[in-house]
């Protein structure tokens, strides 16, 4: 095993798909920092990403990603994959880290401005590890939410990256809570659509 | 609660939105739903995550990933004070260095041979240097002056009482014993109840076997604006905020 040291050369490029995320996952569960290194260099953009969405601040970002990362390492030997892709756990303890550190510093006010503001943050020029695989699910999930109403994509994203609830994205909008309601679930319904996922049965 | 519907408030839950009495009827149709249900749960968080692809992929800073790298292997234990713990694992530390040297010295003779041998090593030394760096953390915090002792009780029968050790600079321990362990798809929560605003996670466990619980944590929180620490029953993964009663609740006195 190749011991990666914080000052060493950072392991070739890779591709990685969501089988090889897992195949990452699995590695550190093993002890293999390796396998966490090359985790993080195919996931960090993203992990980092969402944190400086969703707070709206580096350094409080970099510390999110740090805990996202340090908590693989710690419960890796947990993850199971009929709970959820990697990308998906790393993307819902992204956002459930930084809304915690949002929150615990009464910045939601804040927040919501930074949420606002960064819908124009620049992002960075794609790597070589992830043009096969993270950059294209972003296209086609930017695809399918910038399909949806106006009213139905605010709504969404809104929610996600403020961690509001119906009551309060309704005042927040200034909307009927039950038109609040309608809209996101018709919203989700169109994007799981769009993104290959089952369609509602009823 | 029929599919559709239970499907989408799966999508809700996930996303932070249900509250109140929309909260509590969800919890009590997925827990009748079974199996179905946590399919559901499942495939919601797979699209609810995919939400979070539309935030823009920015680099963090290369220092980072070195910052990572380092946390991973702490700081060898060095002019341990007189303490049991402390030279055990300074012991376990230069017994694993002295197996090195054999290991090195051999692997002249038989080197490939050797070489599996080093490899597991090596993960074993990482290993003890990772559990090292946890125990100092959690000595930093227990033996911190300004630690505050926090009794965290439970009316869940035949289960222990708990303890945590917070201090201000150094962060949150959560101890105890023989805790019951949560239900299959399930997680344990620590919970800050500031003086005012709603709970703040201080993150999620599991117990080990034994029921052993030794939770570290650096709390964003600080002591003199919480009243009271609580344990909650969350899904896997954690909660935005507690979805059910929590079970062990300790005030936090000044």
């Amino acid at each position: 095993m190749t011991m990666i040291g914080g000052t060493g050369p950072r392991p070739a490029p890779v591709r990685p798909s969501d089988d090889d995320w897992t195949a990452f996952v699995e590695g550190a569960a093993r002890g293999d920092q390796n396998s966490l290194s090359r985790l993080y260099d195919a996931s960090s953009r993203l992990v980092y990403g969402i944190a400086l969405r969703i707070l709206g601040d580096p350094a409080d970002a970099e510390e999110v990603t740090l805990d996202v990362f340090s908590q693989v390492w710690r419960s890796a030997k947990d993850y199971s994959r009929d709970k959820g892709t990697v990308s998906s756990w790393l993307i819902m303890m992204a956002r459930s880290r930084a809304l915690d550190r949002a929150r615990s510093r009464g910045r939601r006010q804040g927040r919501e401005t930074a949420i606002d503001a960064s819908v124009d943050a620049v992002e960075s020029a794609a790597g070589p590890e992830e043009a096969t695989f993270l950059r294209l699910s972003a296209v086609r999930v930017r695809g399918a939410i910038s399909a949806l109403a106006p009213e139905q994509r605010e709504l969404i994203e809104l929610s996600f990256f403020s961690g509001l609830t119906h009551t309060e994205l309704a005042e927040r909008m200034g909307q009927p809570l039950g038109t609040v309601k309608t809209r996101i679930r018709a919203g989700m319904t169109k994007l799981r659509e769009a993104i290959g996922v089952s369609k509602e049965v009823q | 609660m029929e599919r559709g519907t239970l499907r989408f408030q799966c999508d809700a839950y996930l996303l932070g939105l249900l509250d109140g009495e929309d909260l509590r009827e969800f919890e009590a149709a997925l827990r009748a739903s079974g199996a179905e249900g946590k399919a559901l749960l499942a495939e919601s968080t797979d699209v609810v995550a995919k939400i979070g692809l539309t935030a823009p992929l920015v680099d963090p800073p290369a220092l980072l990933r070195t910052r990572l790298l380092k946390s991973l292997a702490p700081e060898p234990v060095v002019a341990a004070p007189p303490k049991p713990r402390g030279r055990l694992l300074a012991f376990a530390g230069w017994a694993v260095a002295a197996g090195l040297a054999v290991v090195s010295y051999l692997g002249l003779q038989n080197n490939s041979r050797l070489q599996g041998d080093l490899t597991a090593t090596q993960q074993e030394l990482a290993g003890l240097r990772i559990e090292a760096g946890h125990m100092k953390k959690v000595l930093s915090v227990v033996m911190a002056r300004d630690a505050r002792i926090i009794r965290l009780a439970t009316s869940v029968p035949e289960a222990p009482q708990l303890r945590a050790f917070w201090s201000k600079p150094t962060g949150l321990v959560l101890t105890g014993l023989n805790m019951p362990m949560p239900a299959a798809g399930r997680t344990m929560q620590l919970w800050i109840v500031p003086k005012s605003g709603n709970p703040i996670s201080a993150g999620v466990f599991r117990p080990e076997s034994g029921g052993q619980v030794l939770l570290v944590t650096a709390s964003a929180a600080a002591p003199e604006d919480a009243k009271a620490l609580a344990i909650s029953d969350e899904p896997e993964g954690g909660s935005a905020q507690p979805t059910t009663t929590p079970a062990w609740v300790g005030a936090v006195g000044d």
